[in-house]
């Protein structure tokens, strides 16, 4: 499938530390006495100030040293300000001072340099003794079957010298291949760590050694070690509770606007800061009531949100203030009589549509719901039963299944795009919880095996720095490929992050989530995701929460949709998990009314066929292509 | 103990490696399928029985969040 665009590389920053360091911990030695001046030293504080300003006036400026490529070199004998002590920092406490220091070409730490001609102070930097880089084979982490042996001998022969202290070059693979001007190279590694007998091997030598030991290694890329900040943990819902009387308690009280009558089960959760999510969380009883508890009560919830699991439209409040002591909150409930997001954009579709194309959902498990009807499936999670496909309880997979094919309508139910495919159920998520890679290749060789055409995979994680950082499911997934199959996968919600794996991959159709304001309701957390630009129609958007970037392919339906959810109701969700199965029925009654691509031989021929079907009719909705990538499917 | 995945890629799966697996006594298997097996040992047990080729991929084993749009407290108000 030609995607027309690059694969997603990461461009995450190295972290550094955000700890601000003492002048004594900073390792800085004032010279002030030495040097002859006369005036006393500056507290440690006015210290670091003075450092920090010496310094970030520097970032950015290349010294004379590293234009000539000698990056290990120690940068001294700068015109020295009277006012500011000589000062000795390594480089670790540099970055860490300055955060964000630029990057020198080609070498394995980040330095600050400061030119000579314009520092004012005398700073002199320590560059780290030992360059630490990782070798690896000419294609991702492991050496495959067309990679030449002299580069496997090379990576197996450091891989023996693991931990073991540092190793001549001369000994790495010569033997073997009678290099003799490699044989008489002196420089030495260290291999600290290694990916496989033949994968990647973390090395470290002397910065002024790099040249020969690029020499003494042909064949190998050699990358700077780099640093990734941790990604931060959602904390369960569950961890947050806290028991009444432990704090100070906030109470919302929420009802349905049909009937005034108290709503249990919602979800309720008040941000006293939104940006750090900050705040408490908790569910309303049987009478509607919810207990948020603070250690200290806030006078205002920067935002209020209230989630009913099913029946009714959330409700989103900026700026509450808690003076009062109850917060009233007013749900709407949902009228499966009323437009929604589904029905404005593909109408009622008729009970055929789709007939004769098989679609996995790969989710939490589908159904049971009267309006769906499951043709097969499998529980490929671990420790569970395989028979039990059915929805785990968290309702995505239902919900997502709905979009796809169910078969209700106006105005007792809701009409799936495709409503005449089969729906395959295979479960990889356990209950309230995260799916592993191995469930869901093996879900995905289900889905192949079981001969599905469309795979649907509203999950995702952030994609790494390259295809080798997850190949397991890309495994899969190309020999779904290889047997005709089209995957089709979320973007992910991470509010305009670049696009999750495996919608990041060329093997996937990465969809975008589209929302119309004129089918959400008021005041609702749907109805929040609307932010500039708008579409051609000034009513559309692409959703906040949507990730974006060159990746994404197309676009679908993920604000306010209604679906199905167990046992036989339905729920609003927003999500690049709805857009998702939108597109996928899309493509599932596009390839029905072409008997001559479903009729292919199952192989990879038959996937860049469907694929390129489906994006051939996408139409523009005004956005710019990392939004919406073609567009919306039709 | 960590856990890794063994992939057989092709279409003949490697029987006799997954008897070793299940005959090395470091090695716990978990889970198999007629394409992957998931084990439960250290990496460097799991090499000694079976190595990394074209055919074969040794992955460690991840998790992937289901997408979720709702946004959820990370950490409690600092006072």
């Amino acid at each position: 499938m030609a995607k027309g665009k690059s694969r997603k590389t990461a461009t995450r920053r190295p972290a550094v530390r955000s700890t601000r360091p003492t002048a004594k911990s900073a390792g800085v030695s004032t010279k002030a006495r030495s040097a002859g001046r006369t005036r006393p030293i500056p507290a440690a504080r006015k210290v670091q100030d003075e450092i920090e300003a010496l310094i970030k006036r520097a970032v950015g400026k290349r010294s004379p040293a590293a234009q000539q490529g000698r990056h290990g070199a120690i940068l001294t004998g700068l015109k020295a300000k009277p006012a500011v002590p000589a000062l000795t920092l390594t480089a670790e406490t540099l970055a860490s001072v300055v955060g964000d220091v630029p990057r020198v070409r080609g070498a394995g730490r980040m330095l600050a340099w400061t030119p000579a001609a314009t520092i004012a102070g005398a700073i002199s930097v320590a560059a780290p003794a030992t360059r630490r880089m990782v070798a690896l084979p000419p294609r991702g982490l492991r050496s495959g079957a067309h990679v030449e042996n002299s580069v496997k001998d090379r990576l197996f022969s450091l891989h023996s010298h693991l931990l073991t202290g540092a190793v001549q070059l001369r000994n790495i693979g010569a033997s073997t291949l009678g290099m003799g001007s490699l044989a008489s190279s002196s420089a030495a590694v260290r291999v600290l760590g290694s990916i496989a007998e033949t994968g990647a091997k973390l090395i470290e030598y002397r910065p002024d050694e790099e040249n020969a030991v690029r020499a003494a290694l042909p064949g190998l890329r050699l990358v700077p070690e780099v640093f990734y900040e941790p990604l931060s943990v959602r904390l369960s819902l569950e961890s947050h509770l806290q028991p009444s009387g432990a704090g100070h308690d906030v109470q919302v009280t929420v009802r349905s606007t049909g009937n005034a009558k108290g709503i249990p089960r919602v979800k309720v959760v008040g941000f006293t800061n939104f940006a750090l999510r900050a705040g408490a969380q908790a569910f309303t009883n049987s009478s509607g009531i919810a207990r948020l508890t603070f250690a200290v009560k806030p006078s205002v919830l920067e935002r209020l949100y209230v989630f009913a699991d099913r029946g009714f439209w959330s409700a989103l409040s900026l700026s509450v203030s808690t003076s009062s002591g109850v917060i009233p909150v007013d749900l709407a409930p949902i009228d499966l009589a009323q437009p929604h997001a589904l029905r404005h954009y593909v109408g009622e579709p008729g009970l055929t549509e789709g007939a004769g194309v098989n679609v996995g959902v790969i989710d939490t498990g589908s159904g049971p719901h009267p309006d769906l009807v499951i043709a097969g499936g499998f529980n490929a999670v671990t420790g569970e039963d395989p028979t039990q496909f059915g929805d785990n309880g968290d309702l995505h997979g239902t919900h997502v299944a709905g979009i796809i094919a169910s078969r209700g309508g106006a105005p007792t139910g809701i009409r799936g795009v495709a409503p005449g495919v089969s729906v395959f159920s295979y479960r990889v998520f356990p209950k309230g919880s995260n799916a592993s890679n191995f469930d869901i290749a093996n879900a995905i060789d289900k889905a192949r095996e079981q001969q599905c055409d469309l795979i649907n995979l509203s999950l995702g994680r952030p994609a790494g720095p390259s295809v080798s950082d997850e190949p397991l499911v890309r495994i899969a997934l190309e020999d779904a490929r290889e047997a005709g199959i089209l995957a089709i996968a979320a973007a992910g919600n991470d509010f305009r992050r670049g696009v999750s794996f495996p919608g990041a991959d060329e093997l996937c159709v990465a969809v975008s989530a589209l929302g119309d304001k004129t089918v959400l309701s008021v005041g609702s957390v749907s109805a929040a995701a609307a932010i500039a630009p708008p579409g051609t129609d000034p009513n559309e958007f692409i959703a906040d929460f949507s990730n974006i970037g060159p990746e994404i392919d197309v676009t679908g339906p993920g604000v306010g949709v209604v679906s199905t959810v167990p046992q036989h109701d339905f729920a609003v969700m927003d999500g690049t998990s709805m857009a998702c199965p939108a597109v996928t029925g899309l493509a599932a009654r596009l390839i029905a009314r072409k008997p001559a691509i479903l009729g292919m031989a199952r192989d990879a021929a038959r996937a860049t066929a469907i694929a390129d079907a489906l994006l051939t009719t996408a139409r523009t909705r005004g956005f710019t292509a990392n939004l919406e990538g073609r567009g919306l499917p039709r | 103990m960590p856990r890794f995945i063994v992939r057989f890629r092709g279409l003949s799966p490697a029987r006799d490696i997954t008897a070793k697996l299940r005959d090395a006594p470091a090695i716990d298997v978990l889970r198999e399928t007629d394409r992957m097996v998931l084990v439960e040992a250290e990496e460097a047990d799991l090499l000694r029985v079976v190595k990394p080729t074209s055919s074969i991929v040794i992955v460690p084993e991840r998790r992937y969040e289901r997408p979720d749009a709702l946004p959820t407290v990370r950490r409690e108000p600092s006072e």
